[in-house]
């Protein structure tokens, strides 16, 4: 047929035919095709959390993890088989988590801090504290403690407060070694803590102190070159005699004239919160100023003073140097501020975080850890 | 058909939706200010239908550019003559036709999303930006986990998993893709577990920084057992899961942004910055890894203007974290397989304008000649 047609127009026809089903097809395949994405996807992943995790224990152990761990110290332990193991973070040498039959999760910490660490009786009425106990005597204190045992024959202390109105409960172990003291930490519900009891006091018993020695200051670090500097938080002090411990994952920013140091916080939403240090003679215009200044910094509007009275947290540190915490958060743009607030007589310091919602609910725990760390010299 | 085709092919047909996409093109653009990129990309042009005030549908992008693409494909095919003298035009017909394609193959076929390793950290996954699953985890093999992850039309109110791989039930009784957590004053009743026994859920407004939103779901779980089966709540980034079990299983529920794995493993070596001297400001970043498939290792430098790609993958140096002790590189990883159809349709397109241009000058010049 193609004979009779004009050259011109043969071509023209063979070149149509060509591009229809080149089209064709490409029009099927764009329009008919599945999108790449099923809605049921199945695989197997290693047991670790492999897209994002920070620095564990088991990272740094290995991917096989042994049932005994240790640290670079020296310091051992055995973690029950029902536990699972949370992130240690700087200030943490290792967490835990145990599950409980009524839907909640009991944490476990344990923390190496230097030398007392405040004393017993002001980390005894910290927890207390936490849990919404008043605060014991020394005479008291005595009462609550029971002299322990680990396996290798170390004594140790462990207590234990409920609040029967609440449901809160806390159990420690307190090991007190080589110039440093080992908290070991339960944290969970009344029921949980009957639960859990024999579990933790089982760990409790397994730790071994080894050569367990004081957190390393960064000016030490020369001179311990073999320890793992993840496992002790870094103690940073200032001219003013104010130290503190800096959680490993805050960058470190630049103090300037106003501020006495200065931290970056990643956020998981690719933001990073700002921490920062600042120390002013006096009341510094007092805290129901501060806090109003904070709050229109979020696009709230001011508080009165019954108002704010609500909005503050009596917390203490790990010294037992009482501080007031108090969080605002703009719900529509998302913008936060949480704030330590240290009134220390001749001058006032704060802490301030300032970042997002997402930044406020990841960085709350270590900013409190941070603030609970700060240790105040006497000159 | 052939008077369908050449309906098709009318040249109204074209000039009008390039119109309209121009009116969405700075809608959308104006848009963003309000309610952000990522929302303005999916309202405005990768969507269908525009729905103004919830009621009137109008042609997205999406519709706009597959009328455009049906419309020239029939100009090429129906209406156009096909001699030497238009084969310029045809071929930059053919260039446009080849850029709308590769506009549907990375709006179907592309993944983004990102990928933090702290040094010496090894992954072999990378976490979609936007898009969420429900993640069931079953732990109890020691030496893996058994992950199922349902996406799409199960990240919605209503939606109900129900998989040979879970020995229940699980029904989505609440979504929110933006939402924030309440501690609880007061007790629940016993079918509340978990978080839900300590919180409770609120929506709110999308924020228009898309990261910032974090979602949540109130779920019923059914059929593991009375003291299992119960209201859950789930959220974006939970730090610890929701635990079930079932059938002497124990399973992590939770809900996360939809995680790929990778065909090969990446560990962050070493991770670089360099300073403008006696400045704060990055100079440049890099992040030196092991690209690992099987025992093969491949040590690879992706810096901020060489990305590393490898398999289909592309992976460029987004961001960083400053540890005190360690540092995290963040890379954007992304599977685009329509990644080459822009380079290859423009390069078709010059091609065909240049020798419509040319055989249009020799036209004019003969013609001149002949005169």
């Amino acid at each position: 047929m193609t004979e009779d047609f004009p050259k011109k127009t043969a071509v023209s026809l063979k070149l149509r035919k060509s591009l229809n089903l080149a089209c064709a097809t490409v029009g099927v395949f764009v329009f008919s095709g599945c999108p790449d994405n099923p809605s049921i996807v199945k695989y197997q992943a290693p047991k670790a959390p492999a897209s994002i995790s920070e620095p564990s224990m088991q990272a740094q152990a290995g991917s096989d993890l042994p049932p005994t761990i240790t640290d670079a110290d020296g310091v051992t332990w055995e973690t029950p088989s029902s536990w699972t193991e949370g992130k240690a973070s700087s200030m943490r040498m290792a967490s835990f988590a145990i599950p409980l039959k009524d839907g909640t999760v009991g944490d476990v910490s344990l923390v190496k801090l230097a030398g007392p660490a405040g004393g017993l009786l002001a980390n005894v009425n910290r927890w207390r504290g936490q849990v919404g106990l008043a605060d014991l005597t020394a005479a008291g204190l005595k009462e609550e403690l029971e002299s322990r045992k680990t396996k290798a024959g170390v004594p140790y202390l462990a207590v234990e407060m409920i609040n029967e109105d609440s449901g809160s409960a806390i159990a420690a172990g307190i090991y007190e070694s080589g110039g440093a003291t080992l908290f070991a930490k339960l944290s969970t519900n009344k029921v949980g803590l009957e639960e859990a009891r024999g579990g933790f006091y089982e760990f409790c018993d397994s730790v071994s102190l080894g050569g367990m020695a004081p957190p390393v200051s960064s000016s030490m670090r020369a001179d311990r070159p073999a320890m793992d500097p993840s496992l002790v938080p870094p103690a940073q002090m200032d001219s003013s005699n104010i130290s503190w411990t800096v959680p490993s994952m805050w960058g470190e920013g630049k103090a300037s004239s106003m501020r006495m140091a200065s931290f970056s916080i990643p956020v998981s939403d690719g933001s990073v919160g700002d921490v920062s240090l600042v120390k002013l003679a006096g009341p510094a215009g007092g805290m129901l100023a501060n806090v109003n200044r904070w709050r229109g910094q979020v696009g709230l509007d001011p508080l009165g003073e019954d108002a704010l009275k609500k909005e503050l947290e009596s917390r203490k540190t790990l010294g037992g140097v009482s501080y007031v915490a108090v969080e605002m958060l703009n719900e529509n743009s998302g913008a936060a501020i949480a704030g330590g607030v240290f009134e220390m007589g001749d001058s006032t310091l704060f802490i301030k975080l300032t970042t997002n919602n997402v930044g406020l609910a990841e960085g709350r725990a270590s900013f409190l850890e941070f603030c609970d760390s700060l240790i105040f010299k006497e000159n | 058909m052939n008077k369908l085709g050449k309906q098709l092919a009318s040249p109204k047909i074209f000039f009008f939706t390039a119109i309209w996409l121009l009116i969405i093109l700075v809608k959308g653009t104006l848009a963003q200010k309000d309610i952000g990129l990522y929302q303005s990309q999916e309202y405005y042009f990768s969507s269908w239908f525009i729905m103004v005030g919830g009621l009137l549908p109008l042609p997205g992008g999406r519709l706009a550019m597959a009328v455009m693409f049906i419309n020239l494909l029939s100009k090429l095919l129906f209406s156009s003559k096909f001699s030497v003298a238009r084969i310029g035009t045809h071929i930059a017909h053919f260039g446009g036709l080849l850029l709308l394609v590769g506009g549907f193959i990375t709006a179907y076929y592309s993944k983004e999303g990102s990928m933090m390793l702290y040094e010496g950290d090894k992954s072999a996954f990378f976490d979609d930006y936007h898009e969420l699953e429900i993640a069931i985890i079953d732990t109890s093999n020691p030496a893996f986990d058994e992950v199922t992850a349902f996406r799409n039309e199960y990240i919605d109110t209503g939606a109900v998993i129900s998989d040979p791989s879970f020995p229940g039930t699980i029904k989505v009784v609440e979504y929110h893709r933006n939402a924030d957590l309440y501690r609880l004053d007061s007790a629940v009743p016993s079918e509340f577990k978990g978080m839900a026994q300590r919180f409770y859920v609120r929506g709110k407004p999308l924020d228009s920084e898309a990261s910032r939103n974090r979602a949540a779901m109130i779920v019923e779980v059914e059929g593991l057992s009375p003291v299992e089966d119960g209201v859950y709540i789930i959220f974006q980034h939970m730090q610890v899961p929701q635990l079930l079990n079932g059938d002497g299983r124990t399973f992590e529920l939770s809900l996360r942004n939809a995680r790929y794995p990778l065909p090969f493993g990446i560990e962050l070596l070493d991770f670089e910055k360099v300073m403008h001297p006696g400045t704060m400001k990055a100079k440049s970043y890099s992040s030196e890894v092991n690209v690992m498939s099987g025992e093969l290792k491949r040590r690879v430098e992706i810096s901020m203007n060489q990305p590393m790609r490898n398999r289909g993958y592309t992976f460029y140096q987004a961001s960083f974290v400053e540890g005190q002790v360690k540092e995290a590189s963040v890379f954007a990883v992304v599977k685009n397989a329509g990644r080459q159809f822009p380079y290859w349709s423009s390069i078709i397109m010059s091609i065909g304008l240049f020798i419509h241009i040319v055989l249009r000058v020799i036209k004019h010049v003969n013609k001149g000649e002949k005169a």
